[in-house]
């Protein structure tokens, strides 16, 4: 009697302690050895590309491309690999049925699990772009010395120095790098609360980590698809339109969350773009992980 | 008063992944109940259907037929867990997690507040002996040890049923013994038991009542004594017999019209017999195919 009035049917801390738990499981894997890999990329890159061009303001492009690659590729590779096996191994392991033998709902499992992971990614992604943003500060800083040094020193082409400076200031750190990184980490939760989906029906971590894949290409080229079916497809009437409506609402365009180009060239994100792709990359976490919930509250254990 | 464990016409039927669509009737037909305080112990061949009953109990299958509960709570719902630790067979926890941490984790999940935790899980890691552990993970664990942390794991929110599935699988003699006795002190402190194991000196030591369950039929059930009772027969057990004395009794019991001797000697254990009376036959996994297509 005693115990079954503090049951709650569902308790954040719980999916909390869930979290965390995935959370130390991910770190103590050495997930974050990927942060060394990156930092030494970034810092590297920032020394040596000096020596590959002479133009000022492309170094700090060439710096924030590079970093930004790095970095969605981390988000991309972590969210499906990390994501893939931490049901089917608590499942093999039966780990599972000392956890689901605790009044744990089967969604705050889901949910904890998910969210420990998608943690992990967060504090990289923000690890890393902490690192990027003081690299970026002190070259530009540096840089900026310099133009004015030439500037003072009275150097011909005035003008092209002071171009030069202004591209300069552009590319510093910036809000609008914050918005494309939190893009990366909207796509790599969107990605992960996928590859959860896959992973609740899925036989092997293979054939997860393949579909997942899989997925993420189709919706990487579904918007030049789509477009090429809308083009040749006009005189199929309805029916094939509301077909080609399905495949967009099924499959994440994760080309809409690839901001880096844009920011990459200096240019400054409205804030409402960020929210446009906030509001679209959580309503699929959420569509995923019901759907992903729907499949793993019947299953046998 | 509530039964702390009601299973009721519980039917389970596997689809076997094959080809075929062959079904395996794991249990069939199954009703017991476990009264408060009671140590019930479940006995049967390998893949009679002991492990499915329990899983379905703990809501981790769902019944194909019947229902089950506990303290009243249908095992479907997670409400009902609350008052339950569950011990599995071979038994398997994050490895990366060291005894202290592990208790830790599942004492949040069962409800208790931290500081609720540390003082249970001091109390929990000295009851099964793994206080000289308590730091290390459990990757460098020995099957005895995960044994042990899992039978603190189940107790960890202090549970009025506890459910163990072959606690002592793979523990030594002495490992065996301590976790005998630690089932016996759950009696003093009135917590129910049921229990599943192949060691049947041990169920008939510990247990109140056994059912034996074949084929995944429950095909006896009954309080120990009276299971072991054989009306007909009276043992007498003798110490420091000499030679002599049991040539006299048999000498006595020659002269009876009725009695006979069967046997003097060291004492059997009657459990054994009786498992093997009653689950005479193939076993389930050695018949191979489905029971019904
Ligand atoms: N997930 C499953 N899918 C298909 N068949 C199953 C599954 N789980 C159990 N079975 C079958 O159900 C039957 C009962 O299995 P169960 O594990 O309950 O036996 P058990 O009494 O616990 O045996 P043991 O003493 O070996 O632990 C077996 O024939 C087994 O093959
Ligand atoms: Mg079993």
């Amino acid at each position: 009697m005693h115990n079954l009035a503090v049951y709650r049917h569902f308790s954040p801390a719980r999916v909390g302690v869930l979290a965390r738990n995935t959370l130390t499981q991910l770190v103590r894997m050495r997930a974050f050895y990927f942060l060394l890999i990156f930092s030494v990329i970034v810092l590297v890159s920032a020394l040596l590309i000096q020596n590959f061009t002479f133009d000022p303001a492309r170094q700090l492009k060439i710096m924030k491309d590079m970093s930004f690659f790095a970095m969605s590729m981390f988000g991309t590779i972590f969210a499906i690999v990390a994501t893939a096996n931490l049901i089917p191994k608590d499942v093999e392991d039966r780990t599972l049925y000392t956890i689901l033998a605790k009044p744990v709902p089967r969604f705050e499992y889901l949910l904890g699990k998910y969210l420990g992971a998608m943690l992990v990614i967060v504090l990289s992604m923000a690890v890393m772009m902490l690192m990027l943003c003081v690299v970026l500060y002190l070259r530009q800083q540096a840089l900026l010395t310099e133009q004015q040094a030439l500037l003072d020193a009275g150097a011909p082409h005035a003008e092209e120095i002071a171009v030069v400076i202004d591209e300069l200031k552009a590319d510093g750190p910036s809000t609008s790098l914050i918005t494309a990184a939190a893009a990366i980490c909207l796509q790599a939760m969107v990605l992960g609360a996928v590859t959860l989906f896959v992973s609740t029906f899925a036989s092997s971590g293979l054939f997860t980590v393949v579909v997942a894949f899989m997925l993420f290409f189709v919706g990487y080229i579904e918007p030049v698809v789509v477009d090429y079916w809308r083009g040749s497809m006009e005189s199929l009437g309805s029916f094939a339109n509301a077909c080609i409506h399905v495949v967009e609402l099924i499959f994440p365009n994760f080309q809409s969350f690839n901001l880096v180009d844009d920011v990459v060239s200096g240019k400054t994100l409205p804030l409402s773009l960020f929210f446009k792709i906030l509001g679209m990359g959580l309503s699929y976490v959420v569509v995923y992980l019901l759907a992903a919930y729907f499949i793993f509250a019947d299953k046998e254990l | 008063m509530e039964p702390a464990v009601r299973i009721d016409h519980l039917t389970k039927v596997f689809k076997v992944p094959s080809l075929k669509g062959q079904r395996v009737t794991a249990v069939s037909d199954l009703s017991l109940q476990v009264a408060p305080g009671e140590i019930y112990g479940l006995i049967g061949p390998n893949g009679s259907g002991k492990s499915t009953t329990m899983k379905v109990l703990l809501g981790l299958i769902a019944p194909t037929k019947g229902t089950t509960a506990v303290f009243g709570q249908d095992s479907r719902k997670v409400r009902s867990r609350v008052d339950v630790g569950f011990l599995p067979e071979n038994p398997y926890f994050y490895k990366f997690l060291t005894a202290e941490e592990t208790l830790h984790f599942y004492g949040r999940l069962g409800g208790l507040r931290k500081r609720a935790i540390r003082e249970r899980s001091k109390e929990l890691l000295a009851l099964v002996g793994l206080e000289h552990a308590r730091d290390r993970r459990l990757s460098g664990y020995s099957k005895g040890m995960l044994q042990r942390i899992g039978l603190a794991q189940a107790l960890i929110q202090r549970p009025r049923l506890v459910v163990l599935d072959e606690p002592t699988a793979g523990v030594d003699p002495a490992g065996s013994r301590k976790i005998r006795d630690l089932i016996l002190k759950f009696r003093e402190d009135g917590i129910s038991v049921i229990l599943s194991s192949h060691l049947l000196e041990q169920v008939q030591e510990v247990c109140d009542r056994v059912g034996i369950i074949f084929q995944g039929k429950l095909c006896r059930e009954g309080p120990m004594e009276a299971l072991m009772a054989i009306e007909d027969q009276t043992e007498i057990l003798l110490e420091r017999a000499s030679p002599e004395l049991i040539a006299r009794v048999k000498a006595l019991v020659d002269e009876d019209a009725q009695a006979s001797l069967l046997r003097a000697g060291h004492p059997r254990t009657t459990l054994e017999r009786l498992f093997l009376e009653e689950t005479s036959g193939e076993s389930p996994d050695t018949r191979g195919g489905s029971q019904d297509a």
